[in-house]
């Protein structure tokens, strides 16, 4: 009886501390990453930083502001391209997704979302850059909407799901046409939910790298317009990082680490917005 | 078929002028003996009606008639087909995928479902109340109110006044008027139905369907909704489905019988709880069955 309980209290505290030991693994790197890339890159971060262009090799000093201003005007692109067409199709989906090409659409969202972003980059390349002739922030924000676009899809269509049936009941029996009640009701109801998703979603492209390579390009200089290179932080990073110069391995570290704030700011703000909202019951 | 109005033919239609009954039909116990369902103006009437869920049969051939500014009571055991019956009314039936009907449903003798009637005109002409209280969650009382003006692009020219006199007309503005900006959803449940009658009747609706009103209420919460109806029927035309029928007794003038999808008795309440003509509509009301 006793050695009975005995075995049982020493598997619990086995597998408890097979758990959280398991947790504390997973979580070294993200710390680490954290504590690194703060040490390393909080040397680099003054004032300069955000309000110069980048000086050439062999000078000291210089910002990385026009690639911070890149890196928001692409993702505003992004959000231009991605969010309309992925709400809408998540709004298609939810109302009429029974279909068979409802379903279609489905299947090739969920694909799309696990779609290496180079290969976005290069079918943008293809299709944006090489008729233009020439890098764009265009065809860099044309590659981080194609990436969002999935997520932003099945992000709206399961919260629209969420919304009771009765909402919907509701404005018909107001006299509301399907399509306002849908819009005004229904979309209305789930928007705080489909505006986290869409941050979420916004700051995972934010990081992304590979699909501006050849596609927003960078440039060292103010871009203006849509129709120039534009400099953005993941690419400067990487451009900074390769380089053998040591005065743009610490710009990197500091650029890295606001990036990574960019990123933290919009997953938190993302996650207060969901409990702060008035939202389904 | 038995329809209520058909199988009362030897009660002579003495009183053609009966329209205006309604709001005095307690003022003279003796004239509202007379009165029957075939004397009053009707507001709606359906003629055979059918309804459907994909293959399977709610509704199986409807036909009865709904007086002007009275309140009809839809009552019969669950799954006989009372909430069909008065989602068909105001063709709310259809929302459902799968479901269709066939029939006539006149309103003021224009057939709902004539094909170039458009379902959302009907809607608005014959308003909805649900079960559960349904305000939108993201709107204030005050915008609740007018969300039926407002979502169907309707500017009033003075949206404070609408929402007094609506919530007036529910007797809701006393409890609410200090606090019109707070979301719909934190009122109680009886207060959220009074809302939700109160953001149908903005849009003035002839006739107001309620299906199940007080189902999910308390006892307190539903005395207030029945002191409403007394009230409203005064100005509308009322259509309550309800599984209780001691409130259909309280509310209605006139009580229709429902079983199995066929209308089994339909006349004045005070006829079908005392002496009804049907043994399957005496069996129910005593509680043999249902």
């Amino acid at each position: 009886m006793f050695s009975r309980y005995a075995r049982r209290k020493f598997s619990d505290i086995f597998v408890r501390s097979a758990c959280v030991a398991a947790t504390v693994i997973a979580l070294v790197p993200l710390v680490s990453v954290l504590y690194y890339v703060t040490s390393r890159g909080i040397g680099g971060i003054n004032w300069e930083f955000f309000s110069e262009l980048p000086k050439p090799v062999g000078e000291a000093g210089g910002g990385m502001a026009n690639a911070l201003a890149g890196s928001f005007k692409l993702l505003f692109l992004a959000c231009v391209f991605g969010i309309p067409p992925g709400v809408l199709a998540g709004v298609y989906l939810a109302e009429f997704g029974d279909s068979r090409f409802g379903k279609l659409v489905r299947f090739s969202a969920d694909v799309m979302s696990g779609v290496p972003s180079i290969t976005v980059g290069i079918f943008v390349y293809s299709l944006v850059v090489l008729r233009a002739k020439h890098f764009s922030a265009f065809a860099g924000g044309v590659a981080l909407g194609v990436l969002m676009l999935p997520t932003v899809t099945r992000t709206t269509e399961e919260l629209l799901k969420l919304v009771p049936e009765s909402l919907r009941e509701a404005a018909l029996g107001l006299g509301l046409p399907k399509w306002r009640a849908t819009l005004r009701v229904m979309l209305r109801t789930a928007a705080p939910g489909i505006a986290t998703g869409v941050m979420l979603a916004v700051a995972r492209v934010a990081g992304e790298t590979a699909p501006l390579l050849f596609t927003a390009f960078s440039n060292p200089f103010w871009s203006s317009g849509l129709n120039e290179p534009t400099a953005s932080l993941p690419v400067i990073i990487y451009n900074y990082a390769v380089s053998p110069y040591e005065e743009w391995h610490r710009q990197a570290w500091a650029a890295a680490l606001v990036l990574l704030l960019l990123v933290l700011l919009l997953n938190v703000s993302a996650r207060l917005l969901v409990r702060n909202r008035v939202g389904v019951r | 078929m038995t329809i209520g109005s058909q199988s009362r033919i030897s009660k002579p239609a003495t009183r053609k002028s009966a329209r205006g009954e309604g709001s005095s039909g307690d003022d003279s116990r003796s004239r509202w003996d007379e009165v029957s369902v075939s004397t009053l103006v009707p507001k709606m009437r359906t003629d055979d009606l059918h309804a459907y869920f994909g293959q399977s049969e709610v509704l199986k051939g409807i036909s009865l008639q709904i007086a002007e500014k009275q309140v009809t009571a839809v009552i019969g055991p669950s799954g006989c087909g009372k909430s069909t019956f008065v989602r068909c009314l105001n063709r709310m039936h259809e929302v459902v995928p799968g479901a269709r009907a066939t029939g006539q449903v006149l309103l003021d003798k224009q057939d709902i479902y004539q094909g170039d009637v458009d379902a959302v005109r009907v809607r608005r002409r014959v308003g909805m109340v649900f079960q559960k209280p349904n305000p939108f969650p993201t709107m204030s009382i005050r915008d609740n109110v007018l969300a039926g003006l407002r979502l169907n692009g309707e500017r009033p020219d003075d949206p404070d006044a609408v929402v007094e006199k609506m919530l007036q007309r529910v007797a809701l503005w006393d409890e609410v008027k200090d606090i019109l900006g707070r979301a719909g959803t934190g009122l109680s449940g009886g207060q959220q139905q009074r809302l939700c009658i109160a953001r149908s009747l903005a849009l003035e609706p002839e006739v107001l369907l309620m299906d199940e009103p007080c189902s999910a209420l308390d006892p307190i919460a539903t005395a207030r909704v029945e002191e409403l109806i007394h009230e409203l029927r005064k100005s509308y035309t009322i259509v309550i489905v309800t599984h209780n029928m001691q409130q259909a007794a309280r509310v209605a003038n006139f009580t229709a019988f429902f079983y199995l999808g066929k209308l089994i008795e339909h006349d004045r309440t005070d006829v079908i709880f005392t002496r009804p003509k049907e043994q399957r509509t005496e069996d129910y009301i005593t509680g043999r069955f249902g």
